[in-house]
């Protein structure tokens, strides 16, 4: 299983952050803490995992949320993602 | 009990403006906010104009995350808050993480769910966000002040339609009198502006079908209105112990002195307009009791006003009914025109103009009040505002049904105390 190449995925995940948080996309960093950093709540989480499944058609479990620690885990998380869905 | 209630803090947001001076500066000129909709697709309907408030940013008053997080009755019940919270210097003082807070709100996010069934509509459950309950509650606006001021009081909310404001202010006078706070952050907030609100009203039969100039088409008690308007405002007051603020050296707008309702239309089964003039007699004469005033004490009325004719007529009817004769010699008027009907915020706006009103012994017209109704034939303060001396004034709102709350004010120091509550 090879990580796909995803378009424009940092701008996506970051818009997703942007839209829930509010905070501008240039204050984002991969290495932003979502909780530490971002001040990310519990509904912020799932938030999150709604609607980055939605914009990337990918289905997300609680497990899987609840390790994310980083922007890069999220761009992570969804080329694995991604990829797993090419490939079954 | 005989604690007495003031007011200390004033906060407003709406087509007139945001903050308390371009508000009641719109006001006192008379001057519209109303104007075309924008905020949806209004081409369906016959009123195509409503009280939007523009140049509102609400990133000026709360972080970028509630920002984009809340919806638009909590941004506009918070920014109010935050300015009357401010502006009765609470940030120093002892004991206010203790005060409650109220709020009205008619229709909370109406206009976000509509948008959350329309997706639903589209996609089912999974495209339902799991923040829609938690932010489109009619408490979602007083549970974010309580989150922001860091208030461990009560978080109470009323939905008594348009009169909440002031009951709002009934309730935290009978926390305040009691004595089981020093001081009550309140309001009221409502955004409206939807399609389906729109509909509903139009439905009604309610709304405007003037064919001007928008700023001209909310014109209560004439002779050519049609209907409402509809607006979307947040307006807040801090209501505070007579004693507490004193001690403090706060800014004091007015003191409480009574509050009523009244629901007589509603029990009597009565068409339009007596079922209006019997529920707003019954509050008048409630809040005058209250406030242990006669008839010949009242100087000003802020009256409802929202430009439905039957309900405009109804009105006058009742302050024939309960002031007699001086009825023609007390100058009534609707601030409605500069901001729409903005429901449960509506009331806690006539609170606002209401302080200034005391405070400059000034008037505030009844804009576009070109020929009365024949059977509007009170001083309604046409067109332009004037000096006119208020010692005490009456507020009455009206609540679908219909209802009607009132409120007595006075100028402090008061010329007499008020019962207790």
């Amino acid at each position: 299983m090879s990580l796909m190449e995803i378009p424009d995925l940092e701008d996506r995940v970051k818009q997703i952050l942007t839209n829930r948080l509010g905070m501008s996309a240039a204050e984002i960093t991969p290495d932003s803490r979502l909780v530490d950093d971002l001040g990310m709540d519990s509904l912020d989480a799932v938030e999150l995992a709604i609607a980055t499944e939605r914009q990337f058609g990918l289905s997300i479990s609680d497990e899987q949320v609840a390790k994310l620690v980083t922007v890069a885990d999220i761009m992570k998380l969804v080329q694995q993602l991604t990829a797993e869905r090419g490939s079954a | 009990m005989s604690r007495r209630v003031v007011i200390t803090g004033l906060g407003a947001v709406s087509a007139a403006g945001v903050g308390v001076k371009e508000f009641w500066r719109a006001v006192r000129d008379g001057v519209s906010g109303v104007d075309w909709i924008t905020r949806f697709d209004a081409s369906q309907f016959t009123c195509r104009v409503a009280g939007e408030a523009r140049t509102f940013d609400p990133r000026q008053f709360m972080s970028d995350k509630l920002a984009v997080t809340t919806n638009r009755f909590t941004q506009l019940g918070l920014a109010a808050t935050r300015m009357a919270y401010d502006d009765a210097g609470l940030a120093h003082v002892p004991g206010v993480s203790r005060f409650p807070v109220c709020f009205g709100s008619s229709t909370a996010a109406a206009p976000e769910f509509q948008t959350e069934i329309e997706q639903f509509a589209d996609g089912g459950a999974s495209r339902i966000s799991p923040s829609v309950i938690v932010e489109h509650i009619g408490s979602a606006v007083t549970n974010r002040i309580a989150a922001e001021f860091k208030l461990t009081g009560q978080t109470m909310a009323l939905a008594s339609g348009c009169t909440s404001a002031l009951d709002v202010i009934q309730w935290a006078w009978g926390q305040i009198g009691s004595g089981r706070t020093a001081g009550a952050l309140g309001g009221g907030a409502d955004s409206p502006l939807s399609s389906v609100i729109q509909a509903t009203w139009s439905a009604l039969g309610s709304l405007s079908r003037w064919p001007g100039p928008p700023s001209q088409a909310l014109r209560p008690f004439d002779a050519a209105s049609t209907g409402t308007v509809l607006g979307e405002a947040g307006a807040a007051f801090v209501l505070e112990e007579y004693e507490h603020a004193l001690a403090r050296g706060a800014p004091i707008y007015a003191e409480v002195l009574g509050h009523g309702n009244g629901n007589a239309g509603l029990q009597s089964r009565t068409p339009e307009p007596m079922a209006t003039a019997a529920s707003l007699e019954a509050a008048l004469r409630s809040a005058l009791r209250a406030a242990n005033l006669d008839v010949s004490e009242i100087d000003y009325i802020s009256s409802h006003g929202g430009g439905v004719p039957k309900q405009d007529r109804g009105e006058t009817a009742a302050y024939k009914a309960v002031f007699g004769r001086r009825a023609y010699n007390i100058p009534i008027s609707s601030i409605k025109p500069p901001t729409g009907n903005t429901f449960s915020a509506g009331g806690a706006l006539q609170v606002v103009a209401a302080c200034f009103t005391l405070a400059e012994q000034f008037l505030p017209p009844t804009a576009n009040l070109d020929v009365p109704d024949s059977l509007c034939d009170l001083d309604y303060v046409p067109h332009r505002g004037r000096m006119g001396r208020v010692n005490q004034l009456l507020i009455a709102t009206r609540g679908i049904g219909p209802t009607y709350s009132a409120v007595v004010l006075a100028h402090p120091p008061t010329p007499k105390r008020r019962a207790s509550p």
